[in-house]
């Protein structure tokens, strides 16, 4: 069964850049995520009012440390939906998780805001005021490193110069999210149907930094819920995906009964 | 209403927990306030489904002069069986559960399932003194955390706990107990029985400081998903949670 659209406001989405505590392996980290963490995050947070969630693992060959490990998409179907959360047992025993696995210093969420102006670093942006339901459609996913040779401040204003005019061109792109740090840039849009992908103006920014990443999520189905034996989500294999939620069905009036 | 429900007597979780340092003022304001709006509710909630059937957390965190080598929090959490608990953790739930705990306590805090108590104890080692299974969950349940005497070294401090243990053993008297010593404390849980019973006492004189304390039956007001911000919990307090074991219809 097909799931019905769901658009979420493009401020309600918490983007996600986290780095792996520094005496943790990448290779536990990314079973620690696959076995507990993004499971948890698609099972006990959608009937708090989650409504799409697009996890990704960033390659660690070649990738410089001050590029993210771990990318997320978090849309909620309003920020106010989101402090709700805190208010219910299930989200603040998920929002417990977090302690061991991050370098929480360095690892930071918050809501995009318009990109309107210059790119301010590790701030979120959306490029496109329109609601989108981002679990259905297709998302592609650009991580880049700042190059060696250039300044953050330049790097953020090039970054800057090419966001406003991708606002300008994509006419098959309804959603576009971008966060740039000192030494990063993390990037996604999406589209209703995957046949514009090619079309993407992705390569501009490709020339701008050093591609880490570059992908359309996968969809991923989740194969038990909290209660059924299950080792969980094998993100070697399952790197960039866009989890299908379960998620509360809203009634005839548009109002979601948990 | 809630059936009466068997469990072995081998099949229960002997927490002893001990508070994560913090140099916070409010530190353990926090730990109490994370006990009542998370843990406690989440033990019941994403642990039931999984076979869980009866919880009796404590916690002496925070009461008058009580050493720090006594647990700032105590359970006992009993399963269907010993396989039951094991396979919760092929689960979702109980990995997450699991672990929430981490940045909240301290070693040596861990828990370990009981063996028939023989005469000896056996440091940080968990026994039960009656060989029957009960449904704790539905029956009037005595805790006892306490301390070693400054006086008494740590071997002497558990052969007389053990000593006492084998009094409570051979009376009979009581439908339940486990206990468990370290070098340093003492933590005891008592199932009382037809006859009103009680070991608690000849224990008690055999510790230095101690806090005998009777978990209150309490059930959860909402579920995992409601909007709700939790039980208040205070120190010295005790529950003897409340819920629809699985199996129950």
């Amino acid at each position: 069964m097909s799931a019905r659209e769901q658009p979420v406001a493009p401020d309600s989405v918490h983007v996600w850049r986290g780095f792996k505590a520094q005496q943790t392996s990448y290779a536990d980290f990314t079973k620690f995520l696959g076995s507990v963490f993004v499971p948890a995050c698609a099972l006990l947070q959608p009937n708090s009012g989650l409504r799409a969630y697009v996890p990704s693992m960033v390659p660690q060959s070649g990738k410089p440390a001050t590029v993210p490990d771990q990318t997320a998409l978090m849309f909620w179907a309003t920020q106010q939906a989101y402090q709700d959360a805190f208010k219910t047992v299930a989200v603040r025993a998920y929002t417990n998780l977090h302690g061991g696995a991050y370098d929480t210093k360095r690892s930071s969420a918050q809501f995009a805001v318009a990109l309107t102006a210059q790119v301010i670093a590790e701030q979120p942006y959306y490029l496109f005021d329109r609601p989108v339901d981002w679990m259905l459609g297709n998302v592609r996913h650009f991580i880049g490193a700042r190059p060696a040779a250039q300044s953050s401040s330049d790097f953020l204003e090039v970054i800057g110069n090419w966001a406003a005019m991708y606002q300008k061109q994509p006419a098959d792109v309804d959603g576009a999210l971008l966060c740039a740090g000192a030494d990063y840039v993390v990037f996604w849009e999406h589209r209703a149907s995957p046949q514009g992908a090619a079309l993407s103006l992705l390569g501009g920014l490709a020339r701008l930094s050093t591609p880490c990443l570059d992908k359309i999520a996968d969809n991923y189905v989740m194969p038990a819920g909290l209660w059924q034996p299950w080792t969980g989500i094998d993100l070697t294999q399952n790197d960039c995906i866009n989890i299908q939620l379960a998620r509360p069905e809203p009634d005839a009036g548009g109002e979601i009964k948990r | 209403m809630n059936q009466a429900f068997e469990v072995p007597p081998n099949a229960v979780r002997v927490w002893r927990g001990y508070r994560a340092a913090s140099p916070l003022p409010t530190a353990q304001a926090d730990f109490l306030s994370k006990l009542g709006t998370v843990f406690v509710p989440a033990t019941v909630e994403m642990q039931v489904k999984i076979g869980l059937d009866g919880y009796i957390p404590s916690v002496p965190a925070g009461l008058p002069d009580k050493p720090d080598t006594v647990p700032d929090e105590t359970a006992i959490l009993f399963w269907d069986s010993q396989q039951t608990y094991t396979d919760g953790f092929k689960t979702l739930a109980v990995r997450t559960y699991t672990l929430t705990h981490n940045a909240v306590y301290r070693p040596p805090s861990g828990a370990d399932f009981p063996t028939l108590f023989a005469g000896t104890i056996t440091s940080e080692h968990p026994c039960y003194l009656i060989d029957k299974p009960a449904d704790w969950m539905k029956g009037n349940v005595q805790h006892l955390a306490g301390s070693r005497p400054d006086a008494v070294p740590p071997d002497s401090f558990r052969a007389q706990i053990a000593s006492a243990l084998t009094q409570i053993q051979k009376k009979g008297a009581v439908s339940g107990a486990i206990a468990c010593a370290g070098d340093n404390y003492l933590v005891y849980w008592e199932l009382i029985g037809a006859s009103g019973a009680s070991g608690i006492d000849s224990l008690t004189t055999l510790l230095g400081w101690s806090r005998r304390i009777t978990p209150k039956p309490t059930g959860l007001e909402k579920g995992l998903w409601d909007v709700w911000p939790g039980m208040t919990i205070n120190s010295g307090d005790g529950f003897n949670m409340q819920f629809k074991r699985r199996w129950e219809p």
